[in-house]
């Protein structure tokens, strides 16, 4: 067959190629620049960075329902809080060792995420979306409710080393570098499975995706397990790096938190993507602390200027430049 | 699977509210030939596809392949049965390659599930690697080898035709829906397009070509039927269909073509 | 038990008022206003900074500026997304979650994190119906929703405005086809929502107090209400408004206030599981 005259672009697989490369560059780049940070930073920071790690976990999650299922939830501290309470009452009650604990508190957040997900799996996202809301509004008073179990205000204690003989701090942030590493991997490589590019088809054209197997139900489903997956992941890190769960991490503010990383982030699923959201939300609350009102104005204007730029402004100068091009031609 | 299954469609209405979309339709389809659908905008051809691949319900009437009854078989049961599309307005995800595209085609073919997703298993062992050949393969087969790694939010709307025809013939298909494959194709590329038409008739597959081009469908089909206003007019060989002054009645009647 | 339920028909009424709006917007954008509590909010405090801080504006006069303030704000809030609503329903939602933020965090700015209280211009009634206490907040708020809801359903019903609004909301596509300005229908939707928020805000507010965050968190059960009765439907959006605003009422009383969000969640999720798409909701096939 000829080659078709309304192709777009010429073959463009060399430079795509060369984007790929630089993205795993980067990625790489990053991952050794974080391993020897320790070197040159005090306990101070490494501590802060230690939690930005850990919350980009979070925040990796919630970029992964938005690019997976398209769809958005600003109750993702409830997932959050499962892994770490999960991880939190395994150390406490059997004993349970943190690699046992992790394993175990990921698990759970994906299956009380399947669950949560269950009634609206066939309706339009709005529905879900809304219901996150609640989702995210009850962590604190189921806490403190059951506060027998969980500890109430003051919460439980995660032991924070794995290893004698190495300082906790380090261990800490070693442990979130190496999850956080993790994390993005599988989300990362999750895309070119034969589920990732399903669910995305789903996303984009539920009726397409059904004429070759997978409803969108189902889709939307596995999405937001897999997110509740990563969030309660990043839950029992986040226990482990501040060596302790109570329900002041968890209240609704963080969602919202979240949701802004994620954003900046652009739904990133690259290491580097998503410590530019977890710095952004580590960062803006240090610098403001005395001005909360400020707080909110900043991440207000970020959610909405990233997303009008991103998604009014650059496309709309894309286009002028093709036609421009297209004029020269 | 009998080699020789064919399709049977018996005495199907679909209506929505007051509308009726289809009328009595009772049309059957052998192996091994291609069979073309035509009829004027609105004809309610694509509802017949929709009604084949059970995105619609039809309110009468059955759907049966191989011998079984598909009325309560879901969409994903009846991919799964190999029945296939592709669809009017192009539905390929825009955030995925073409090559990608094309391997969604062979979902149902696939083994690898949860565990190659998540886990770090090495391509060869999960099936990346053979469906990524396969996809590349049915991608050479419609001309776009060259443009695996397009993304298809940057392709044409021509490409996306072709797209849409590979992923529907990459999965090695028993029934093949093709709903307006030449649409935004200029006559050269529509040339190629029946010649690609014609390389996938197989001995078991049957393959259903909706299209307004009249040339395409006379020059590829074995049998051809005409809907209008969603009941059977008239079925024959292209020749017949050619000389029918019904059709020519139903075309010029309503300004179309 | 009998008052328990009453005063939740009365606080009911207040979440349909909110709910009402959310499905206003819903119906002809496809999207859910996450700002609507944090606007209606505003509403309420420029109320409040009228009638009590130094300018000591007549009531009624305050109510009518802060309505045209939300109308102005609705506009320009619409001017920043109509684009987005082309692309993906959801970019839009989550621009409005940030307008959300702004919004509250322009109170705190103005505000501080004080609360007032903002009370509505009425005699202290009360008189008694079989053992029930009837106050004049409680007629105001019932005659306030009545009028509302018959207001909203004749210029829908009678209005080509509406009758365009109703058109976009079953088709859009079908309606474009038609020749109506979709942004028309879209800022009708959104001026009339933001209009019904705020005088929901209002009402609401004299039975607690204005913080900055009294309105969102009552926002809440608006927007359980729209989500049990349905995002499309109307008159669902009114019932489900009564259903939850008893319910929690009952709950709070007999159970544990202090799980109030947990049970809304509890509620929407059975309510989704058995009503899919709202009690009131009859489910269409989508096209292919
Ligand atoms: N989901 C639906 N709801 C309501 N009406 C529908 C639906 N799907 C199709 N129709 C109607 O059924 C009729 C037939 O539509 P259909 O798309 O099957 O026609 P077609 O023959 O494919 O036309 P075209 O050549 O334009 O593609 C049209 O009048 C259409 O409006
Ligand atoms: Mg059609």
């Amino acid at each position: 067959m000829s080659e078709p005259s309304t192709t777009a672009l010429p073959a463009d697989r060399t430079r795509r190629s060369a984007v790929r490369i630089d993205d795993r560059m980067l990625s790489i780049g990053t991952v050794l620049l974080l391993g020897l940070l320790p070197i040159w930073i005090g306990s101070f920071w490494l501590y802060s960075i230690s939690l930005l790690l850990a919350q980009g976990i979070a925040i990796l999650s919630v970029s992964f329902l938005i690019r997976y299922s398209g769809e958005v939830s600003i109750g993702h501290n409830f997932f959050v809080a499962t892994g770490a309470y999960t991880i939190a009452l395994l150390q406490n009650g059997p004993n349970v060792p943190f690699l046992g604990g992790v394993v175990v508190a990921t698990a759970v957040s994906a299956a009380v995420g399947l669950l949560f997900a269950w009634p609206s799996r066939t309706l339009s996202g709005v529905y879900l979306s809304v219901v996150t809301l609640a989702l995210g509004l009850c962590v604190p008073e189921v806490l403190l409710y059951w506060s027998e179990v969980t500890g109430g205000f003051e919460g439980l204690f995660v032991e924070s080393r794995i290893v004698g003989g190495v300082a906790s701090g380090l261990q800490q942030y070693y442990v979130a570098l190496a999850a956080l590493c993790i994390a993005t991997f599988v989300a990362h490589r999750f895309r070119g499975s034969r589920l990732g590019l399903m669910i995305l088809t789903a996303r984009d054209h539920p009726h397409a995706a059904a004429a070759f197997g997978m409803t969108s139900g189902s889709a939307r489903l596995s999405a937001f397990a897999v997110s509740a997956a990563i969030a309660g992941f990043g839950g029992s890190i986040l226990g482990f790096t501040t060596s302790m769960v109570s329900p002041n991490s968890f209240i609704f503010w963080n969602s919202v938190t979240l949701l802004v990383g994620a954003v900046v982030s652009l739904y990133s699923t690259r290491i580097y993507g998503v410590v530019v959201g977890a710095a952004f939300v580590t960062l803006v609350p240090q610098l403001l602390s005395n001005y909360g009102q400020f707080i909110l104005i900043i991440y207000g204007l970020a959610l909405l200027g990233v997303i009008i730029v991103f998604n009014v402004t650059v496309p709309a100068i894309v286009r002028r430049v093709r036609r421009r091009r297209n004029h020269r031609v | 699977m009998s080699d020789r299954a064919s399709l049977i469609v018996k005495n199907v209405d679909l209506s929505f509210g007051g509308l009726h979309v289809l009328r009595d339709v009772s049309l059957d389809f052998q192996p091994g030939e291609i069979t073309g659908l035509i009829g004027p905008n609105g004809a309610g051809k694509t509802s017949f596809f929709n009604c084949l691949t059970g995105h619609y319900r039809p309110s009468r009437g059955t759907v049966s392949y191989d011998g079984e009854v598909l009325n309560a078989v879901p969409t994903v049961g009846r991919a799964d049965r190999g029945i296939v599309r592709t669809f009017q307005h192009a539905a390929l995800s825009s955030e995925l390659t073409l090559l990608e595209n094309v391997i969604v085609g062979l979902n149902t073919a696939r083994r690898s599930g949860w565990i190659d997703a998540l886990l770090p298993i090495p391509r060869r062992f999960g099936d990346r690697d053979e469906a990524e050949n396969r996809a590349r393969r049915a991608l050479e087969f419609v001309g776009l080898g060259d443009h695996a790694a397009l993304l298809a939010a940057n392709a044409a709307p021509g490409v996306m035709r072709l797209v849409e025809l590979a992923r529907a013939g990459v999965g090695d298909p028993r029934v093949v829906l093709l709903d307006e494959p030449a649409a935004g194709l200029n006559s050269t590329e529509t040339a190629a397009l029946a010649d690609t038409i014609g390389k996938l008739r197989a001995s078991g597959r049957i393959i259903i070509v909706v299209e307004h081009d009249m040339d395409l469908i006379m020059g590829i089909c074995d049998r051809i039927h005409v809907l209008n206003f969603g009941a059977v007019v008239t079925s024959g060989t292209p020749a017949e269909i050619r000389c029918d002054p019904r059709v020519a009645e139903i075309y010029l009647g309503t300004g179309d073509d | 038990m009998l008052p328990v339920i009453w005063q939740g028909i009365v606080t009911g009424c207040l979440y349909s008022l909110g709910a009402l709006g959310l499905v206003m917007i819903f119906k002809s954008s496809k999207m859910v206003n996450f700002a609507h509590g944090a606007l209606a909010g505003y509403g309420a405090f420029s109320v409040h900074a009228l009638t009590a801080g130094g300018a000591g504006w007549p009531w009624l006069a305050a109510v009518a500026a802060a309505l045209l303030g939300a109308i102005a704000i609705s506009v320009l809030v619409y001017g920043l997304i109509a684009e987005l609503l082309q692309r993906a329903a959801t970019t839009a939602t989550i621009a409005t979650l940030g307008i959300g933020l702004i919004a509250q965090g322009m109170i705190l700015w103005q505000y501080g994190s004080n609360i007032f209280r903002l009370d509505l211009p009425l005699p202290h009634l009360s008189f008694s119906i079989l053992g029930m206490a009837l106050t004049a907040y409680d007629v105001a708020v019932l005659s306030a929703t009545f009028l509302v809801v018959v207001a909203l359903f004749l210029v829908i019903e009678r209005t080509r405005l509406g009758v365009a609004f109703r058109a976009v909301s079953t088709d859009p596509f079908a309606a474009r086809v038609c020749g109506l300005s979709i942004s028309r229908v879209h800022l009708f939707s959104w001026v009339t929502s933001s209009m019904l928020g705020v005088i929901a805000a209002l009402l609401i507010v004299p039975t607690t107090f204005l913080s900055s965050t009294t309105v969102t968190t009552f926002m809440l059960q608006a927007f359980a209400a729209a989500v049990i009765g349905g995002f499309d439907s109307l008159p669902g959006s009114a019932i489900g408004g009564i259903l939850v605003g008893v319910s929690c009422n009952l709950f709070s009383f007999y159970v544990a206030p202090e799980l109030l969000n947990t049970f809304l969640l509890t509620f929407m999720l059975a309510s989704l599981s058995f009503f899919p798409g709202g009690i009131l909701s009859q489910r269409l096939g989508s096209r292919v």
